[in-house]
């Protein structure tokens, strides 16, 4: 029963709005043709010479570099080589905001910095992450990295309630992810079993009396 | 609560299907490691190249962006090489970032690429470009190059035509969850949207399903079924059962654990009570008196009249055996036996009622109004084969009734004894009505019954179980009505010959015959005749199927309207009439809603049931 009602409401709630898509105003993000930032990838690279990878993009409507090493990522503002990363309380807000499609103030940024302090709808996301909470209906939380700037998560009433349906059916619930759980296995090799004792037992019953003459 | 176990068993069986592959699907995609499933069991942990450090090179600055529509310019490494992604609006495109050539995407990059990623003992078996993503890469725009391995997994990874990276790494383990995850989410085409009409509907379906077997289970339940402790210490200290017949003769003693129902007790013993629904308390045969106290299940409720339940009738199917009881079987059941006739005729009497005469090697004992199950053993047949008259073979074309026909287990199937005790020496007769399909049911298979019935030939052998059934006259001195037609003439004509040339009865006798036309009518001149012989009888018969300009002079209408403006509404002791009711289902509940209007007792109608 529990499998059937938390599957009703995942396939009744439109994936697209459980993801958020509504909450998120398109932004093209392109540069100019002919745009040169003032400081170019060698630069970067001589500066920050244990560099995987590294990518100029636009960030709420400034060129930076996002670059990405063993440690982890950094953000670096392509006009003047500054770096931006971490980012503060400010600029999360500002990032935040950028991102979101409504008109509503936030209420509340934190920044979550341990494991403990995290709280489960971030599931394996890397912290630290600002979670910055805004005053809607939906009581949306936006998650933005401190290091690369980037919008992580977005969260809102009907995702976590979405994902509770997804833990009740997954029956992981402590992690809400793994779905090789043993509990998983016995219930759902339980209820094959019974669904097809079922369809046998519907059999009989629609093999009902028979008492008309002649059929 | 009736309605809601019909509902419950019909999206059963729509859904019943689709319940069992999500439970099945569910399982399949627990079972299957996850690991396994996304491929990472092959993958690399350190590409086979050695690892380079983008400083260590000449870097070429891509810069000024050439075009308006770039998002990004990504550098990074690929294969050993750095490479420029520029990520645009209409796709990426790749090129050196030491050199600034573009870089394109061919065969033996896309093998290196997926070389180094992969970790297994496969070899490379085939290159493919696949321009268009299918299923594999469902969830990618950009053409790929699909490497395949030779490994027990079938591997086979995706690397992107326009950045190299790889999109996907696929085996026969995600291939077999893929096909899981699309009957668990019904998308047969896509694989992908969990949204659409069918799911939801199913889901909406599945959830009532659930919510009325939780209701329906509350319903069913009784306290004693989880005690399986008590019934276990219990299983040695056996009761006693009082068997008497519905003559109060014959008692025997049985003895019956306490594991098991009343019915396989009974079973148990050398007491087949008759049943179709093998024990689910649905078919309401097995009902045989216990006591008034026994408490009344749902399933007593659903199968047997109110008047019944209070004179202690239950199924013998739901009720375990918990004490010593007194049981009172149906009539005949302890002298029930299993016997063989021949078929001696065959005859059409009307065009669908067929008299059939089977001789016995002895005469049958039975009281008029008794029934005998007949055994049909699996055959399979056709309308050619058959030797029937040209106006039934007809008939049988013109209704659309399938042609080919039969059974490929062994059925039972219930016919009314159509002569009375005696009358015909060893000889009895059934009434067979021919099941055709009707016009709004055109394509139906032929009733399975009459089917193997109208195989028969003169000479061929038939089993026979019975005489069953508590539809008899009560001895008392009442006036008597019968109310009946179709098939259900048949314990009728037994009845009404037993009563007036058998027993001699001298209360008033009346029978009310509904017909559809006058060609329906059957035995119209053994009626007539007893009405002549005996002064106490009458016979009235009404149509009910007449075109309007049929000459037919009698009377016109439905039966249950027919006797109750003709005789009843006037009749001035209509509480010592007895009613013996027998017909089709329709013509069966309308007279019993007009009996009830009228005020009749219920215990003073007796009827059998041959529907449902």
């Amino acid at each position: 029963m529990i499998w059937l009602a938390s599957g009703l409401y995942m396939v009744i709630m439109d994936l697209d709005f459980i993801h958020g898509d509504h909450l998120v105003r398109e932004r093209p993000d392109t540069f100019m043709a002919g745009y040169s930032p003032e400081v170019g990838f060698a630069d970067i690279l001589s500066n920050y010479p244990e560099a995987d990878e590294i990518v100029l993009a636009n960030w709420i409507g400034n060129p930076v570099y996002r670059i990405y090493t063993a440690e982890g990522s950094l953000l670096v503002d392509a006009q003047d080589g500054t770096q931006r990363s971490p980012l503060g309380k400010a600029d999360a807000i500002a990032v935040a905001q950028y991102h979101y499609a409504r008109s509503r103030g936030v209420a509340s940024a934190t920044l979550i910095e341990t494991e403990a302090d995290a709280p489960t709808e971030l599931q394996s996301r890397k912290l630290p992450l600002w979670r910055i909470d805004f005053d809607d209906a939906g009581a949306t939380s936006f998650y933005v990295s401190p290091h690369d700037g980037t919008l992580v998560a977005r969260r809102h009433t009907y995702w976590r309630i979405f994902d509770f349906a997804w833990m009740l059916h997954i029956m992981d619930y402590d992690e809400r992810a793994d779905v090789n759980n043993t509990f998983l296995r016995v219930a759902a090799g339980m209820g094959l079993t019974l669904s097809i004792i079922g369809m046998w037992l519907l059999w009989f019953s629609f093999n009902r009396r028979k008492r008309i003459n002649g059929i | 609560m009736i309605i809601v176990r019909r509902i419950h068993k019909w999206i059963g069986l729509i859904l019943g299907l689709q319940l069992a592959l999500w439970m099945l699907s569910g399982l399949g995609m627990a079972v299957l490691p996850h690991d396994l499933v996304s491929g990472d069991h092959r993958r690399a942990e350190h590409g086979a190249l050695p690892p380079v450090q983008l400083s260590s090179l000449e870097i070429r600055d891509p810069t000024p962006v050439e075009r308006s529509n770039i998002h990004e310019i990504r550098l990074n490494i690929l294969n050993g090489r750095a490479v420029l992604e520029t990520v645009s609006t209409d796709g990426a495109s790749l090129s050196d970032a030491v050199t600034g050539y573009p870089i394109a995407i061919d065969e033996t990059l896309a093998m290196e690429v997926a070389l180094n990623d992969y970790s297994g003992p496969g070899a490379v078996t085939e290159m493919a470009y696949v321009s268009i993503p299918k299923l594999e890469t469902r969830s990618h725009a950009a053409p790929a190059w699909r490497v395949s391995f030779d490994d027990p997994e079938h591997t086979s990874i995706y690397v992107s035509a326009t950045n190299g990276q790889i999109q996907e790494r696929r085996n026969n383990y995600w291939r077999t969850f893929d096909i899981f995850w699309m009957l668990h989410i019904m998308d047969y085409q896509n694989r992908s949207n969990f949204n659409h009409p069918i799911i939801v509907i199913s889901a909406i379906l599945a959830v009532w399903m659930g919510l009325s077997g939780i209701v329906l289970w509350r319903d069913s339940l009784r306290r004693h079924d989880f005690n399986l402790i008590g019934k276990w210490r219990n299983r040695n200290n056996s009761h006693t059962l009082s068997v008497t017949d519905s003559d109060g003769g014959a008692i025997k003693a049985v003895r019956a654990t306490p594991l098991q129902t009343l019915y396989a007790a009974m079973d148990a013993n050398g007491y087949p009570l008759p049943s179709s629904c093998g024990g689910g308390g649905t078919c309401g045969l097995c009902r045989v008196k216990i006591s008034p106290e026994t408490t009344v299940l749902p399933a007593d409720r659903r199968q047997i009249p109110e008047s019944e339940i209070q004179a202690g009738y239950r199924l013998a199917c739901q009720h375990p055996v918990s004490t010593d009881l007194c049981v009172t079987l149906p009539h005949g059941l302890l002298d029930a036996q299993t016997f063989t006739g021949k078929i001696v005729s065959s005859t059409f009497i009307s065009p669908d009622l067929c008299e059939l005469r089977i001789t016995l090697p002895e005469m049958l004992a039975f009281r008029a109004g008794s029934y005998l199950q007949v055994k049909i053993p699996p055959f399979e047949s056709h309308l050619d084969k058959l030797d029937l008259p040209e106006f039934v073979r007809e008939r049988w074309h013109a209704s659309g009734t399938a042609e080919h026909f039969g059974t490929d287990r062994t059925v039972y199937r219930t016919y009314s004894l159509a002569n009375s005790p005696g009358e015909l020496g060893n000889d009895i007769m059934l009434n067979v009505r021919l099941a055709l399909a009707r016009p709004d049911t055109s394509g139906v298979p032929v009733g399975i019954g009459s089917a193997f019935l109208s195989t028969l030939t003169l000479g061929d052998s038939i089993t026979l179980k019975g005489p069953f059934g508590d539809f008899h006259v009560k001895d008392a001195d009442d006036e008597i009505i019968f109310i009946g037609g179709g098939a259900g003439i048949a314990p009728i004509r037994s009845m009404i010959q037993d009563q007036l040339s058998v027993r001699g009865r001298t209360s008033k006798i009346s029978f009310w015959y509904g017909a559809r036309t006058p060609e329906d009518i059957v035995y119209s001149d053994e009626f007539a005749q007893l009405a002549d012989t005996y002064r106490n009888f009458s016979w009235h018969v009404a149509l009910s199927h007449l075109d309007k300009d049929d000459t037919w002079s009698g009377e016109r209408g439905l039966i249950h309207e027919f006797v109750r403006d003709q005789y009843l509404a006037s009749h001035p002791d209509i509480g010592r009439c007895r009613f013996y009711v027998c017909g089709p289902p329709p013509m069966l509940e309308a007279v019993l809603k007009s009996l009830a209007a009228l005020g009749v007792p219920e215990d003073r109608i007796a009827f059998d049931d041959f529907g449902s």
